[in-house]
């Protein structure tokens, strides 16, 4: 059609193509042609080319390629009202089909829309932190023969020794926690988000103070900062001056020590690692101006100069600081020579941390509160995209197979001139409508689920559709997408209808066992059957840590933590106690398992080799309150006066020191401090089944108070703890009561897991009540297809039960596939699960046996009823038509 | 339908279609307004006014025969429609009702 000498270039003309309708490209190819031609004559062939660009780009207007597109004539609003009749009456005339459509969508979205905000809450700590990019945490790493231990804690030195000797450093801070008795005349709480921080922690970490002055509120001992519901709490402070507690003062700590309050701040965000309702000066604690580098007393946060800053200068210095200031001081305490160190291979090392990363990335004993973690971040976020990707592929196979019925309709539409360019928008506009029902029900079921989910996950979240234009604009976004995904398939299917042959039949004939459903249904089941083996794997270690021997017992033990308030009475109120018949045992502690973790070194006499070890400090009932066991040897006891410099070790301490009997062994710390071991008690838990259990050396404390264990009686702890809480008011000067249950202590260390394991069962469930969803669509659609089939074998003599195991043998195949993809799957990511546990059940068949038949069970109990019912229709009935 | 009003470059344009008669198309209007009025357009300006004076009507389009001088490329040709004429007579006679009583200043 063209000649050979073609003026515009193929650029140009694809670039016409794009912006103008079909129907007036041609001319206007044709005009710029001949203006070209006519320029050319006019002035010169340069000018006449500049000419000709400009003109081409020039029709990239909206009168242009606006035209004919997106202008609603009249005509296509008679469609439109059309097409929203005919999608009502299709919905109300298939009503069930309607409503699992809608329904699994929905819960889909719903799933996604909570997993989305759960993981926007993880990934949003600290964030709004000013400086956040800038600040990070320095920890230790001591390995000891090849244990490696990790401190978030540092000496208190190292904050100074940052600002003053490294250029590269802004500010650093110390930060230390404590579990602190408060009082304000009777209103007395030991407080669990209590702080120690240096003065410019306020400016560091960039939280507002609504009274006091920001520099100077922490300077000086005795100071002390709260958050505006704790003056609440302690002063009924309602926001005006007159209620301010500002000057006045508490009594804090172990000796009630008088402390002014300074400064009132506004509760901090929950999404931050560090949490906490009250600060005092750094300078109230004993260890603040220590020049103990080896000493980990607080956490140290620095703040480079610049943002992304090379830590490699600042990671030398700390390398320095480490040789040159804590190892020698381990030496000198130990008793050992350099070389020896050296030689030994033992680690002392500082590390840093960003501290944006700590709460998904650190997993350190001492933290704040036990942190998130990444791994199920990324868990949960797979399994909210498997899940929305699963509701869309059901919408998809449910609106295919729905358009069996409507085969007809579309012929008709067909036969009277309706276009593709016609149809598919009707039918994209359909799923729009349902995928935005789907979505307005979705948020309505995450606002209801919100409550079980936040207990659940233990958060505190909120869904705030409102709150800011952007999450309102993703939301609809999402939908969009969804629904073109959604929506897309079924369109273009619906469309591409052969409309002789449908009006003929009324039906299209297509592949009952297409490759593209087939391998949905296995994808979707092969997630199901990962999902409930993960949720039986989870809980049956959640159980066997539960039911874990731990070396004591547990049970019916009552804590009572901060004894030390009861000050000289302690020994008054232990006595008393004893002379109910409701408590056969009490004792009192410097640390209760499972919260064991001052550690230092010890090394058997003789020997320079370094063992890190836990200690704890009892008085002599201890052994006999928690029910430990002796393995040789005795606990310490009244009788013999020498036990305050005798020391009582577990199986693992003896290992690692050597012992094979404690008979005549002695441990040093060095210093001439040397302590005879009297007795090896049998290994018993005192911290995370996580961990192995450690070494740990027991010393006798006559005068110890910190802590108290009390067993009972078994059976109803009720009365008996009324009974302590009558006794302790009579000794404890107001203080408060507080106690907790052992078992329930233990119990609270799993909570992760547990929680975990909650999380499974409710993601599985929808998961696999999604998938039957689907799973219902594609056997409808399977049966319709094959109605004739079934009739012309029942002619033939098939029975009822033949065709009913014909249709669902193709589904068990499809299940068996599922099966042998999922096993390995959830047998690779269960094994790394539980490699995090040093207490571990195995990973095994039962799980997986149990896991293929319940998919299987209620994939046939989903199916069957259609099933039986297609395969009893009357042959007359499906063979009359043709 | 309401009566509507043309733009200076609608009527320009309408008026051209009328007098080119059979040779009214895009580019050949477009090059008579440069030659004539000595007036620089681009070409997508008039094509854009063609097809709104076919919305409202005034003007009536058919595909030309195929040339050989514009890389065989079709033209479409415009013809004025009754409807554009009296548009067109209207409007003219309008402007000389309202000139005349403009006072008859010397020039």
């Amino acid at each position: 059609m063209h000649e050979g000498n073609e003026v515009l270039p193929k650029w140009a003309r694809a670039f016409l193509r794009y912006v103008c309708p079909d129907h007036f490209l041609e001319e206007i190819e044709g005009d710029l042609v001949q203006k070209y031609e006519f320029d050319i004559k006019q002035y010169g062939p340069q000018a006449a080319r500049r000419k000709l660009f400009w003109n081409i780009f020039r029709f990239c207007r909206p009168g242009i390629f606006l035209r004919n597109r997106f202008s609603f004539q009249l005509i296509q609003l008679m469609m439109l009202r059309n097409y929203l009749t005919t999608a009502l009456r299709v919905s109300r005339r298939q009503g069930l089909y309607t409503f699992i459509n809608v329904l699994g969508l929905s819960l889909g979205l719903a799933v996604t829309l909570l997993i989305g905000i759960y993981i926007a809450d993880e990934l949003s700590y600290d964030k709004f932190i000013p400086d956040a990019k800038r600040i990070y945490r320095v920890g230790i790493n001591e390995t000891f023969k090849g244990d490696e231990i990790l401190y978030s804690d540092s000496g208190a030195p190292l904050a100074d020794a940052m600002r003053r000797e490294m250029p590269g450093v802004e500010d650093a801070v110390r930060v230390s926690e404590a579990n602190y008795a408060v009082r304000f005349e009777d209103r007395g709480f030991i407080e669990k988000r209590f702080m120690f921080a240096d003065s410019n922690f306020f400016r560091f970490f960039g939280y507002d103070l609504v009274e006091g002055n920001i520099n100077e509120c922490l300077k000086g001992p005795q100071k002390i900062v709260l958050s505006v519901s704790s003056a609440k709490k302690y002063f009924n402070y309602d926001g005006t001056p007159a209620t301010s507690p500002v000057g006045k003062q508490l009594l804090t700590g172990r000796l009630a020590k008088p402390t002014e309050i300074t400064g009132l701040f506004n509760d901090i965000p929950t999404n931050t690692h560090m949490k906490f309702d009250m600060v005092m000066s750094m300078e109230s604690t004993g260890f603040a101006a220590s020049d103990c580098w080896a000493c980990y007393n607080a956490k140290t946060y620095f703040k480079t100069v610049q943002e992304d800053a090379k830590l490699a200068d600042i990671e030398t210095k700390l390398e320095l600081f480490a040789q040159e200031r804590i190892i020698p001081r381990i030496e000198e305490d130990l008793e050992i020579s350099h070389d020896q160190f050296v030689k030994s291979g033992d680690i002392v090392k500082f590390f840093v941390q960003p501290m944006l990363s700590i709460h998904l990335e650190s997993d350190i004993d001492d933290e704040f509160e036990p942190n998130g973690d990444i791994r199920y971040v990324y868990i949960f976020g797979a399994i909210g995209i498997f899940l929305v990707i699963i509701a869309c592929i059901n919408f998809m196979n449910l609106s295919t197979a729905r358009a069996m019925n409507r085969a007809r309709e579309v012929g008709v539409r067909k036969t009277m001139g309706a276009t593709w360019r016609g149809l598919v928008p009707q039918f994209m506009m359909e799923s729009l409508l349902y995928v935005f029902i789907s979505g307005i029900l979705a948020v309505g079921f995450a606002y209801l689920a919100l409550g079980p989910f936040n207990n659940l996950a233990g958060k505190d979240l909120h869904i705030n559709l409102f709150a800011n234009a952007n999450v309102v604009g993703l939301v609809i976004l999402f939908l969009v997408v969804v629904s073109v995904l959604a929506g897309t398939y079924p369109a273009f299917y619906l469309t591409s209808f052969n409309p002789a042959l449908v009006l003929k039949s009324g039906k299209q004939q297509g592949s009952a066992r297409s490759l593209l459903r087939s391998s949905l249904v296995v994808f979707q089941f092969a997630i199901s059957i990962v999902l409930i083996i993960g949720t039986m794997i989870i809980y049956k270690q959640v159980k066997y840590i539960r039911e874990h021997d731990l070396g004591f017992e547990k049970e019916n033990v009552l804590r009572i933590p901060q004894t030390f308030v009861l000050n000289e009475n302690y020994q008054a109120f232990k006595d008393e106690l004893l002379r109910q018949s409701e408590f056969t045992s009490a004792s009192y502690a410097q640390n209760l398992p499972p919260n064991i973790s001052s550690t230092g070194f010890v090394k058997a006499e003789g020997s320079d080799q370094l063992v890190s070890i836990f200690f704890n400090a009892t008085d002599q009932d201890h052994a006999k309150t928690l029910g430990y066991e002796m393995k040789s040897g005795r606990y310490f006891s009244n009788e013999f006066l020498s036990d305050s410099s005798a020391t009582v070790i577990n199986e693992s301490a003896a290992r690692m020191l050597g012992f094979d009997t404690h008979e005549g062994k002695k441990i040093s710390f060095g210093n001439g401090q040397d302590y005879h071991v009297i007795g090896i008690v049998k290994d018993f838990n005192f911290a995370s089944l996580k961990a192995d259990i450690g070494p740990m050396a027991i010393f006798m404390n006559r005068e110890t108070r910190a802590n108290m264990v009390v067993r009972m009686t078994p059976g109803d702890p009720s009365d008996k703890i009324r009974i302590a809480e009558d006794i302790w008011k009579k000794y404890a000067n107001g203080q408060a009561f507080q106690y907790s249950f052992l078992d329930e202590d233990y119990d609270a260390l799993f909570r992760a897991e547990q929680r975990l394991g909650s999380v499974f069962i409710v993601l599985t469930s929808l998961a696999i009540v999604i998938a039957c969803l689907g799973l219902f669509g594609l056997i409808t659609y399977t049966t319709a297809q094959r109605t004739k089939e079934i009739g012309i074998r029942k002619v033939l003599g098939a029975s009822p039960a033949q065709l009913t195991y014909l249709l669902l043998a193709d589904l068990g195949k499809l299940l068996l596939i599922s099966f042998v993809i999922a096993t390995p799957l959830a047998w690779y990511g269960m094994n790394e699960w539980l490699e995090g546990f040093a207490y571990r059940t195995s990973f095994d068949v039962f799980s997986v046996i149990v896991a293929g038949l319940t998919a299987l069970l209620i994939a046939l109990l989903t199916v069957g009823y259609r099933s039986m019912r297609a395969a009893s229709v009357n042959p007359v009935d499906s063979l009359k038509n043709e | 339908m309401a009566k509507e009003n043309l733009g200076e470059f609608e009527e320009l344009v309408l008026t051209l279609v009328a007098a080119l008669g059979d040779e009214a198309y895009g580019a050949a209007i477009a090059m008579k307004i440069e030659t004539e009025l000595k007036r620089e357009i681009t070409l997508s300006a008039v094509h854009v006014t063609l097809y709104r004076l076919e919305d409202k009507g005034l003007v009536r389009s058919k595909t030309g025969g195929a040339t050989t001088e514009r890389g065989g490329r079709r033209k479409r040709i415009f013809t004025i429609t009754t409807a554009g004429l009296a548009m067109l007579k209207a409007m003219k006679e309008s402007r000389i009702y309202l000139w005349n009583m403009v006072p008859q200043l010397k020039m």
